[in-house]
């Protein structure tokens, strides 16, 4: 397949989970693929699978929560690759389980840390090459449902996550007259973070799966990783401020 | 149900209808002030930041300082006011009304960062009514157009394609505004929570 062939994209946080599933896809379509990764350890293996595969990627450790770091990102991607297409940001720190009456400063910046203000550097930086990019420009954030239901266990993260819905939003009318589409996922699929949750509660993988109309928990390459695809591609080119929820069926949206 | 009320942006255009409808329900209202000094309380009105017209400028140009200022602050000035006045509320029945522009929902070109804010406030509310609702406390989002809220902030395209419902001269309607947020505050509403109500003459409506 290659829809995506001649194109140019950075996925953060691509060193592992849904990230790195977007990755692969992306790459499997035939986009040149920056894996992002805040650690090269992480991030190296996932672009050498990539180019064994046949792709073309190139790892970059990217620290998404210092604007420098993500400038530096971008500019190593355009001059290795001669352009930016598509901006995935799907980087963020998992948050542990709070109380809202016990939430600080410190849970809010590490979760808006991540989340939104990576979502702002990344916007920020690309927006010139997206520009450039026209109708193919494309910025695409990763959400979650919990940005859309809220959430029992974690408000802090379903804030930000509703927050980075609504900066998609805003971006998406602020850029639609140059053609450029920005859009959200919201994923509930495999990641580091979901095993280390079902490690501590054997029985929270089945209740997960059992809430969802598919009864499963998204893989990222093969569930997540189409989506994103599509989003980047000419399919998607009239798509634009949308969040598509991807956790088989367990929100239902009006 | 009426009792103590304590309301935050007292002093704002919405804030001041807020107070006199309250206070002509029999609430015994207090602007937010010290929560040392206060006592159990029924409801806690917060209007936020809304009333300062919001200078419109393309993403792309706005600095770090002016993504705080923005985004991080009003975030933050809830959750802060969240937490005292969760030592406050009355178990069970206090109630949480907060309110926010309906561009929380839409986005808004040119207010990125602040339409962002408005909407973790509203996922923040969502959050803790399901938290919170173990404890009897019912929280609530009023939604309005910023029109009403920010007198003379600059014209903004529609968050809607159709008119407002109930005509233009309803969009920016405060008193209108005040009395569905007193509706939340006091009213006979105890069943909802999580809950966002639109007032904006007909405009914005959830999908």
């Amino acid at each position: 397949m290659t829809a995506l062939a001649g194109r140019t994209a950075i996925v953060t946080g691509a060193g592992q989970g849904v990230g790195e599933g977007i990755a692969r896809a992306l790459a499997a379509a035939g986009a040149n693929v920056v894996v992002a990764a805040r650690r090269a350890e992480t991030g190296e293996p996932v672009a050498a699978a990539i180019r064994a595969a046949g792709g073309s990627a190139l790892c970059i450790e990217t620290d998404v929560t210092v604007d420098a770091s993500v400038r530096a990102a971008v500019e190593v991607t355009v001059e290795r690759f001669g352009g930016l297409e598509v901006m995935v940001h799907n980087a963020y720190k998992p948050a542990r389980a709070h109380r809202l009456d016990d939430a600080d400063a410190e849970i809010w910046r590490s979760n808006a840390g991540t989340a939104v203000w990576g979502s702002f550097y990344c916007a920020r930086a690309a927006y010139p090459h997206l520009r450039r990019a026209g109708r193919r420009g494309r910025l695409i954030l990763i959400s979650s449902p919990s940005g859309v239901e809220g959430s029992a266990t974690r408000p802090i993260y379903s804030a930000v996550k509703g927050a980075q819905r609504t900066f998609a939003k805003s971006l998406a009318k602020e850029w639609g007259p140059e053609g450029i589409t920005v859009n959200c996922i919201g994923p509930v699929a495999e990641s580091p973070a979901l095993s280390a949750a079902f490690a501590g509660d054997p029985d929270l993988r089945d209740a997960v799966a059992a809430r969802t109309a598919l009864r499963r928990i998204g893989d990222p390459e093969t569930d997540i990783g189409p989506v994103a695809v599509f989003l980047a591609g000419d399919g998607a080119s009239f798509v634009t401020g949308q969040t598509i929820v991807c956790d088989g069926g367990s929100f239902m949206g009006l | 149900m009426t009792g103590a009320v304590v309301v935050e942006g007292a002093r704002t255009p919405l804030g001041a209808r807020v107070v006199e409808r309250l206070a002509a329900l029999g609430a015994e209202v207090s602007p937010l002030g010290a929560w040392d000094a206060q006592g159990d309380v029924d409801a806690y009105v917060h209007l936020g930041p809304w009333a300062e017209p919001p200078a419109v400028r393309p993403f792309a140009d706005l600095g770090d300082d002016d993504l705080v200022a923005a985004f991080d602050r009003p975030v933050l000035d809830l959750l802060a006011s969240l937490h005292d006045a969760f030592a406050h509320l009355r178990r069970p029945g206090g109630r949480v009304v907060v309110v926010v522009p309906t561009i929380g929902m839409a986005g808004a070109p040119g207010l990125a960062a602040f339409a962002a804010a408005a909407e973790a406030q509203r996922l923040l509310v969502k959050s803790a009514a399901r938290q919170w609702g173990a404890d009897g406390i019912v929280m609530n989002v009023l939604a309005a157009d910023l029109a009403g809220l920010a007198p003379g902030a600059a014209d903004l395209p529609s968050v809607s394609l159709s008119p407002p419902a109930l005509g233009t001269a309803a969009v920016a309607d405060l008193a209108s505004v005040a009395r569905a947020v007193c509706a939340l505050a006091v009213g006979d509403t105890a069943a909802l929570t999580g809950v966002t109500l639109t007032a904006d003459g007909g405009t914005w409506m959830a999908p």
